[in-house]
């Protein structure tokens, strides 16, 4: 447990001092700052007016009220957070390899899988940590707005999707980590990122986005207007994607021949 | 004494391509083991199989008589190592990337990071960002995150790529004194020959990824050609004399006179003795040592010749 503390220290101390940790907050600060302009625009339809294109866009996101805010917070991190946490995972992950360092972690006084694990409870940080930030940054900015209907029920399920949809989205993270070992390095996770985004858009759109992991945080954030939609079959192939993608990173790095 | 590090019929092939094929070593406490190959001859693939990093298609590896595998980490307690050019997280300093290593390597005492920093010459740069070191001072961080933990074995792959001259006889200097004062036992994989020879008190030859030689240093002394070379105004007619007297000599393409006869290598007097009073008076006598390199390379070439015509 000990080791474990100081693997995790470690590679904290590897994400604060990188600019990609930096990175990450900032672009995902676009996401509450772009949905507040949203409901800026909603709530002054003069200015809507005068905007043009942007103001039709902005009727994408409904009325200009905290449940619209809540849920349109939860679309971007389903779809953002894809991208976002994926990037995470990749960087922790695939910086081994681009950085050549990944051979000073194979010979070491405790399991070899210990390091991909810390890795994980690092990502797993990060991500929260971001997602946070986006919460605590759109409760700011939903503030600043007046946005109306606020109430504590308001709140407390607006909290709890975006809360299960970081959850769900966060744990399609593992896959990625798998594809920044197996390709060393960012350049083939960060494209299984991108194939997932795009192909959870595709399947989301005929009809079958409920069989497949990366477009089920989507279908939950209310991104079909059909509400807050989550099976057990959903979160049972969101757990088992997650699992597969953990336990074969463990496998490659217990089993791989590292030639990194 | 017993073996440190140990190999047997250690294989490893890539798509019926064998990189290392068959080889068995065996190095003792307090050896500093000077493994030699051209690139692309196995050296690299023999140390990370020797690390565990890369699993044997057959044989086995020992360390401390304990068997290498990923499920035997305890051993890696007592190993420090470096393999091909070391590379450091570039955005942390010197200090901050030898504070991971130490927390990788257990070590409770945040001293054993001043300690290695001043034994390796760092102190200027401790708080430089890695990506701002030169290549020599991120090859002494690299040999400070292999010593930091101050292990009994070492394994080392070039450790004097990108260091100056200074730097060299430096680290060949610290080698030694841990083979001498803590028994460690070393085993360093290297093309800077003259390096070698100078620290190695063992050396394995791989080459096309056999170990087509294994010798200590004794060994190496007699194996080696020992030449006398001489200088004569009139060599056909010294060639005639020694001859005479009962040595074997020839004219070498720089026209000299060469001889490998124990005898005239091991006493030179007599022999110019003999030229003298043949009334050829040498105008230059030298004993000349076949180095590592020109040692290396004929075996090479011998065995290589050998490998070819038994594949044939």
């Amino acid at each position: 447990m000990n080791q474990m503390r100081k693997l995790i220290s470690t590679e904290l101390l590897k994400s604060r001092k990188s600019k990609v940790i930096w990175i990450t907050f900032i672009s995902f600060t676009l996401l509450p700052i772009m949905g507040g302009f949203f409901m800026f625009v909603l709530k002054h339809p003069d200015f809507a007016k005068t905007s043009g294109l942007l103001g039709a866009k902005a009727q994408l996101a409904g009325s200009a009220d905290w449940p619209s805010f809540f849920s349109l917070l939860a679309q971007g991190i389903a779809i953002g957070g894809l991208f976002v946490f994926g990037f995470i995972t990749s960087w922790i992950f695939g910086r081994e390899y681009s950085d050549r360092t990944v051979k000073d972690l194979l010979a070491l006084p405790f399991p070899r899988t210990s390091v991909p694990i810390a890795k994980f409870i690092t990502a797993l940080i990060w991500s929260t940590l971001v997602t946070a930030w986006v919460i605590g940054i759109g409760f700011i900015v939903g503030q600043v707005i007046g946005l109306p209907q606020w109430s504590a029920e308001v709140w407390q399920h607006g909290l709890y999707v975006l809360v299960v949809t970081s959850v769900l989205t966060i744990l399609l993270s593992t896959p990625v980590a798998l594809f920044a070992c197996y390709g060393r390095g960012y350049l083939a996770p960060l494209g299984f990122v991108i194939m997932t985004m795009i192909l959870s858009q595709i399947i989301g759109a005929i009809g079958y986005g409920s069989f497949f992991p990366w477009s089920i945080p989507a279908l939950f954030s209310n991104v079909t207007g059909e509400g807050n939609l989550l099976s057990v079959t959903g979160v049972s192939i969101i757990l088992i994607t997650s699992l597969i993608g953990f336990i074969s990173t463990l496998s490659f790095w217990w089993f791989a021949d590292q030639n990194g | 004494m017993e073996d440190i590090i140990c190999t047997h019929d250690l294989t490893k092939s890539y798509q019926g391509f064998r990189a290392v094929d068959n080889v068995s070593l065996r190095v003792k406490r307090g050896e500093i083991y000077g493994f030699l190959g051209l690139n692309g001859a196995g050296k690299t693939t023999t140390i990370r199989m020797l690390l565990g990093m890369i699993r044997p298609t057959s044989g086995s590896c020992f360390i401390n008589g304990q068997t290498v595998s990923a499920g035997n980490y305890h051993i890696w307690k007592q190993v420090g190592y470096m393999v091909e050019t070391p590379y450091a997280y570039p955005d942390l300093s010197v200090r901050e990337n030898l504070e991971i290593a130490s927390k990788l390597h257990q070590i409770p005492d945040d001293s054993a990071i001043s300690r290695v920093i001043e034994r390796l010459g760092l102190t200027a740069y401790e708080y430089r960002k890695a990506k701002h070191l030169s290549m020599g001072n991120a090859q002494r961080l690299g040999i400070a995150k292999a010593l930091l933990h101050q292990p009994q074995v070492l394994l080392l792959d070039e450790p004097s790529n990108g260091l100056d001259p200074a730097g060299i006889v430096e680290i060949r200097e610290l080698l030694q004194e841990l083979t001498y004062n803590k028994e460690a036992t070393i085993f360093i994989s290297s093309h800077i020959l003259g390096e070698i020879s100078k620290i190695a008190t063992k050396i394995g030859i791989i080459h096309n990824g056999r170990l087509i030689q294994e010798l200590g240093k004794k060994e190496l002394e007699q194996q080696r050609i020992v030449k006398l070379l001489i200088k004569t105004r009139n060599i056909k007619g010294a060639i005639k004399s020694l001859s005479h007297s009962g040595y074997a000599v020839r004219e070498n393409k720089k026209g000299l006179l060469e001889t490998q006869s124990k005898d005239a290598v091991r006493h030179p007097d007599k022999l110019v003795k003999a030229l003298v009073k043949a009334d050829h008076p040498p105008t230059m006598v030298l004993v000349e040592e076949e180095d590592l390199e020109s040692y290396f390379l004929r075996v090479i070439d011998k065995k290589g010749d050998a490998l070819h015509e038994s594949n044939a």
